[in-house]
């Protein structure tokens, strides 16, 4: 009795597989064309990767002895990262052809003026976001207090996707450039040796309250930015207070009083407060 | 065997007899909700946090708080997972596969209470199999060397690539290739070779899972409702979270084989919840029939209850190695044995010499830490459900910055940050591509037992694969990954349905 | 609301640097950042001496965990960037004393005020039904067919590596050195009997010789050590003398201070530290997972780790497993 009914389950699943890849030769629209073309793309990126990699991995040792361990072909660093490779190359290859197939890359149309005005608007929405927390984790994070700059950042949210700001308020937004700007070269005085990328947060404690200064002025500009928009709707301006700055406090004091977890910036303005707070004041 | 029962139910009832260790076993087991809830706030930190907070109280009463916080830190994970297609720890991350479609369907409800019960009931099967068949599993558990872990790693591998593929299988086996690839960053653990380390002394000791996991699923799910003005799930009317006993019946093959899966993964040494619940949604996707199989990923009830089973049902199958052996199966075992060690007590074989009962005792425990678990998660679910009332973009943006907190706090390290964001925004692009990100996960997580136990393996034998045929335990695994690939050709598929058909069909109709 | 908010915030900021210099320590909870993960010796035996240490200091201390990087360089380097105030603690171990070599950062030891609180000595051993009975049996199979026994004892360039380095070399005979992530799969890996011999400390082993699963050869310490029970091992150093030459390379567990912390800082710490050591508790811990207790702290404890950098920083030049030369780092050789 069992063997019937998986017979019976393994034809259906043929049937079903065969359906399925008429139906998908069938259905060959722009959207899918699009992906095609992206997926073509992204097979491409990673094929050049993979091989550079394959490349770069070629260096590592492959035989001899190396840290006490007596080194075979079985034994090298390498063995893993190359088989990997490998396959990744193999199955970029075969991802290139497939598509190279379907999205006819040359001569596709472009996509109709109806979606591709939604695109752009979503697409702005996506880049917006994107960068924002490009700025907020490699910028705000290792150079100022955490309270601030992650009101920063929710306001910034907020204001955009809740309010909708138009017309000139939306300008406001574009204060992250400034900032980031300065925070930037904020830290590039008074360090040796500057980089973009900071590897752990700043401790020099004047210039954290510089750039906590500066993040406080931002956020007192999208503050702003928030109750002249919502003169008429306290209420509403009431929620987004709470969403971006009340939540954020809560969260931090949990981090740090319950969870013991020290704030990126520890000794930024709103942490060095909220610990004398707790800890002299509350503490005695 | 009744001698055990009766002792088991008295040590039960000397537990439940003080009113304070009631009261911080839901305290406890409230707070690993809570934990395991927070994206990137896993067991292992909450276990660690409470050791050093139980330290003054007695042994027992420092476990009840510890078992609760690990049983419901391993079950809280489901809560994002579900309404946010956000995992809250690694071992959720099979649920948010179909428990966010059923969400959005407006079954939210019926999936938290699906997932709780099937949780409740994966730690009382783990829990049996605790007491009858420790001893037995330990010994299994001891036949895994450096070949049977290469190839459990290549199986979870093998079948992390065809667990997910909207729509072209190869576009599986490029995340999960990716995955194996990031898991070779850092120093190399046989030769302590820097591999792709790029000079960065934060990069020596390799990308840590949990920033990975936020990354490729959390940052995405921000920018992506933000950016598309997407909702969430909605709320329905009937929102009741108490599932029916109709469901909980149909679903009973399922939750009996995921339990198994789940104890025997984390008796295993080493690895845990995180994988339980991918290879046991696997086994449930490839045992169903092509009718089922289609859903999943659209929101089955099968695949939900098969995820959370296994993963809690881990909690018991972890503890067997640690009590019995003193080697703990997974991470948030590992940090148990710690406290446990804190407390003057030493798991391994001679617990029973010096400890006499403490197997039971701490079944006993399990058995409370896991009802608790499952009134708390029953009293939460109606709550946790109104958030999905605030409207997303309020919402969401404090989403992200838990994300941000969680992976943060993991280490404490900013640099986790700088590994999160790369790769949540490479995952957006891949996801928008219809790339399924879970092999990418999956294959970082295995991807450094693979690469370490083949080499040593090969070490050992000096280059031959000779031993992969001569072990008993790795002959079975090697059987299963054969079988299981051969199941993926077409043409063999094909083949053993016609060899099906000709020769069992008619014996059949004769 | 806001603004208010800010002012008070940036006036509170001034007061509170004013009254952090003038206020006594401890007047915080202190952080420990263990530089090693959750559950293994370095964790545990800081919790237990911040549990008494907190009780002397009056504040509680906090022990989180920080693992990674190499020899624990991630955690050690963000303390060592917090303010010298005595508020941050970090926990470690004598295999920390290689992160300058490994290339994890660029500072000697001697940045670090340590204390030490002891270390559970290392033992070797083989699987409970394995055909060899005592050190001098081993050490003839390996004679015998040089290369053929395969050991396992911890990380590359953990102080149980170093350990089984030197027998080999002073018992003259050639282990292949099986490298595992950690002692408790070194061990496991004994059990199952993928390798021939393990080198771990007591502590990770007692539970597993008790249990018969492990058959203890010899100590890898001066003493023979007598187990809870009554198993008595042998040391090593009787048929091979010449192991004391650089032997035994201890733990060294315990936590640090920076260095540039004020005297008033390091006294109070170090009364504490006194005291937590006496107590009865972590006496008895001790005791029961086999740790020996060391006391050690300031100057003292500075030159034991000095040694050991120097030992671990020459070792790994010798295999040629370290990114800096430890001459370049100013690290003079073992004599």
């Amino acid at each position: 009795m069992p063997t019937r009914c998986h017979l019976n389950r393994s034809i259906f699943r043929d049937q079903i597989d065969m359906t399925q890849e008429i139906h998908h030769v069938a259905e060959m629209d722009e959207t899918s064309r699009a992906l095609a073309r992206a997926n073509f793309k992204v097979g491409l990126v990673l094929l050049i990767i993979s091989v550079t990699l394959f490349v770069h991995t070629l260096s590592f040792p492959m035989t001899g002895s190396y840290g006490g361990v007596e080194n075979q072909w079985y034994v090298s660093p390498a063995l893993f990262p190359l088989l990997v490779l490998s396959i990744l190359i193999v199955l970029s290859g075969i991802l290139i052809i497939k598509m190279w197939k379907e999205c006819d890359y040359f001569n596709a149309p472009t996509a109709s003026r109806g979606t591709k005005n939604f695109k752009d608007r979503k697409n702005q929405d996506k880049w917006y976001v994107i960068l924002l927390l490009c700025v907020y984790v490699y910028v705000y994070i290792p150079s100022a207090d955490f309270y601030l700059t992650t009101c920063l950042f929710l306001l910034s949210l907020i204001l955009r996707f809740y309010l909708q700001l138009t017309g000139m308020w939306r300008g406001v937004l574009y204060i992250h450039f400034p900032l980031a700007l300065t925070l930037l070269s904020v830290r590039s005085v008074n360090s040796d040796v500057f980089s973009w990328f900071l590897a752990d947060s700043i401790v020099d404690e004047p210039l954290i309250l510089i750039n906590d200064l500066c993040c406080a002025a931002a956020l007192c500009v999208l503050l702003l930015a928030s109750v002249i928009n919502l003169k008429d709707e306290p209420a509403k301006l009431l929620k987004v207070w709470v969403y971006s700055l009340l939540i954020p406090l809560i969260l931090i004091c949990a981090f740090s009083f319950l969870l013991y977890v020290p704030m990126p910036v520890e000794y930024g303005t709103v942490s060095s407060f909220l610990n004398y707070l707790v800890y002299d004041i509350l503490g005695g | 065997m009744i001698d055990q029962f009766l002792q088991f139910f008295s040590i039960l009832f000397d537990l439940v007899s003080q009113p304070s260790n009631l009261l911080i076993l839901f305290a406890s087991s409230f707070i690993g909700i809570l934990f395991g809830a927070m994206p990137g706030l896993t067991a292992t930190l909450g276990i660690a946090l409470l050791t050093t907070l139980t330290y003054s109280l007695n042994t027992d009463t420092a476990l009840i708080s510890l078992l609760g916080m690990y049983v419901g830190a391993v079950y809280g994970g489901s809560y994002p997972a579900i309404l946010l297609n956000i995992p809250g720890t690694p071992a959720a991350a099979a649920t948010a596969l179909d428990g966010y479609p059923m969400a959005k369907r407006g079954e939210g409800a019926k999936a938290l209470g699906l997932t709780t019960t099937a949780s409740l009931i994966g730690t009382l099967i783990g829990l049996v199999f605790l007491v009858v068949l420790s001893p037995a599993i330990a010994t299994v558990a001891l036949q895994f060397t450096s070949w049977e872990f290469f190839l459990l790693a290549l199986f979870g591998i093998i079948i992390s690539g065809s667990i997910t593929s909207q729509d072209l299988v190869i576009k599986g086996w490029i995340a999960g290739f990716l995955g194996l690839f990031l898991s070779t960053i850092g120093r190399d653990s046989l030769q302590y070779f820097p591999r792709y380390t790029f000079e960065q002394s934060q990069l020596d000791s390799g990308l840590e899972i949990v920033p990975v996991l936020i990354g490729v699923f959390g940052i995405p799910q921000v920018i992506r409702v933000l950016s598309d003005r997407e909702t969430l799930g909605k709320l329905t009317k009937l929102s009741r979270v108490l599932p029916e006993l109709a469901v909980i019946k149909r679903n009973i093959k399922h939750i009996f084989r995921s339990a198994c899966v789940g104890v025997g993964i984390g008796s295993v040494p080493g690895i845990g919840e995180d994988i339980a619940g991918w290879v046991s949604y696997s086994v449930a996707k490839k045992t169903s029939n092509p009718e089922e199989q289609k859903k999943f990923g659209q929101g089955a009830e099968a695949a939900i209850v098969s995820s959370e089973t296994a993963n809690n049902a881990c909690v018991g199958g972890a503890l067997i190695p640690l009590l019995t052996l003193g080697i703990p199966g997974s991470p948030p075992a590992a940090m148990l044995l710690g406290a446990l060690l804190l407390h003057g007590i030493t798991p391994g074989p001679t617990i029973e010499i010096d400890h006499p009962n403490f197997l039971l005792e701490v079944t006993a425990i399990l058995f409370l830490a896991s009802l608790a678990m499952w009134a708390n998660g029953m009293l939460l679910a109606k709550q946790v459900l109104k958030l999905l009332q605030v409207p997303p973009p309020l919402f969401i943006p404090v989403v992200g910055v838990l994300c941000v907190m969680g992976a943060y706090s993991l280490g404490i390290n900013i640099f986790n940050l700088y590994i999160m964001l790369p790769v949540g925004v490479c995952a957006y692009f891949l996801s928008e591509m219809k790339f399924p990100l879970a092999p990418l996960v999956i294959g970082l997580v295995l991807g450094s037992m693979a690469d370490e136990s083949l080499r040593r393996a090969l070490m050992l034998s000096d280059g031959s694969f000779w031993p992969l045929f001569d072990r008993p335990v790795a002959v079975i695994l090697l059987m299963i990954i054969v079988g299981f690939c051969a199941i993926q050709i077409p043409l063999v598929r094909r083949g053993s349905s016609a060899f099906v058909n000709r020769f069992f069909r008619r014996a059949n109709r004769k | 609301m806001l603004r208010t908010l800010l002012i008070s915030l940036l006036f509170f900021l001034f007061i509170s640097d004013e009254a952090d210099a003038q206020q006594a320590y401890p007047k915080r909870p202190i952080t420990t950042t263990v530089v090693w993960s959750a559950g293994g010796g370095t964790d545990a035996v800081n919790r237990v001496i911040m549990a008494e240490m907190s009780k002397e200091l009056g504040v509680r201390i906090n022990v989180t965990n920080k693992a990674g990087g190499v020899s624990g360089s991630i955690g050690m380097s963000s303390t060592l960037r917090k303010r010298p105030d005595g508020y941050n603690l970090v926990g470690l171990a004598s295999s920390n004393v290689s992160a300058a070599v490994n290339g994890g950062w660029r500072e000697k030891f001697d940045v670090w005020y340590p204390f030490i609180v002891g270390s559970s000595p290392d033992v070797l051993s083989v699987k409970a039904d394995s055909p060899y009975h005592s050190l001098a049996e081993l050490v003839a199979a390996a004679k015998k067919s040089p290369g053929s026994l395969r050991a396992s004892a911890g990380g590359l360039g953990s102080n149980h590596h170093l350990h089984l380095l030197e027998l080999s070399k002073i018992a003259d005979i050639d282990l292949s050195f099986i490298p595992y992530s950690g002692s408790a799969p070194s061990q496991t890996a004994a059990i199952t009997g993928e390798v021939d011999l393990v080198i771990t400390s007591m502590a990770e082993q007692a539970q597993l010789i008790r249990g018969n699963k492990l058959r203890p050869l010899a100590m890898l310490h001066p003493e023979p050590f007598e187990m809870l029970d009554g198993i008595k091992v042998p040391s090593a150093f009787i048929e091979f003398p010449e192991l004391s030459k650089n032997l035994p390379i201890s733990q060294a567990i315990g936590f640090a201070v920076n260095n540039k912390a004020s005297a008033v800082v390091k006294r109070q710490l170090a009364d504490a530290f006194n005291k937590a050591m006496d107590s009865s508790e972590v006496k008895d811990w001790a005791r029961l997972n086999y740790y020996q207790l060391d006391g050690l702290y300031g100057e003292p404890a500075q030159q034991e780790f000095s040694r050991l950098e120097s030992l671990f920083a020459w070792s790994l030049e010798a295999l040629n497993a370290n990114k800096v030369s430890p001459e370049s780092l100013n690290i003079s050789r073992p004599n």
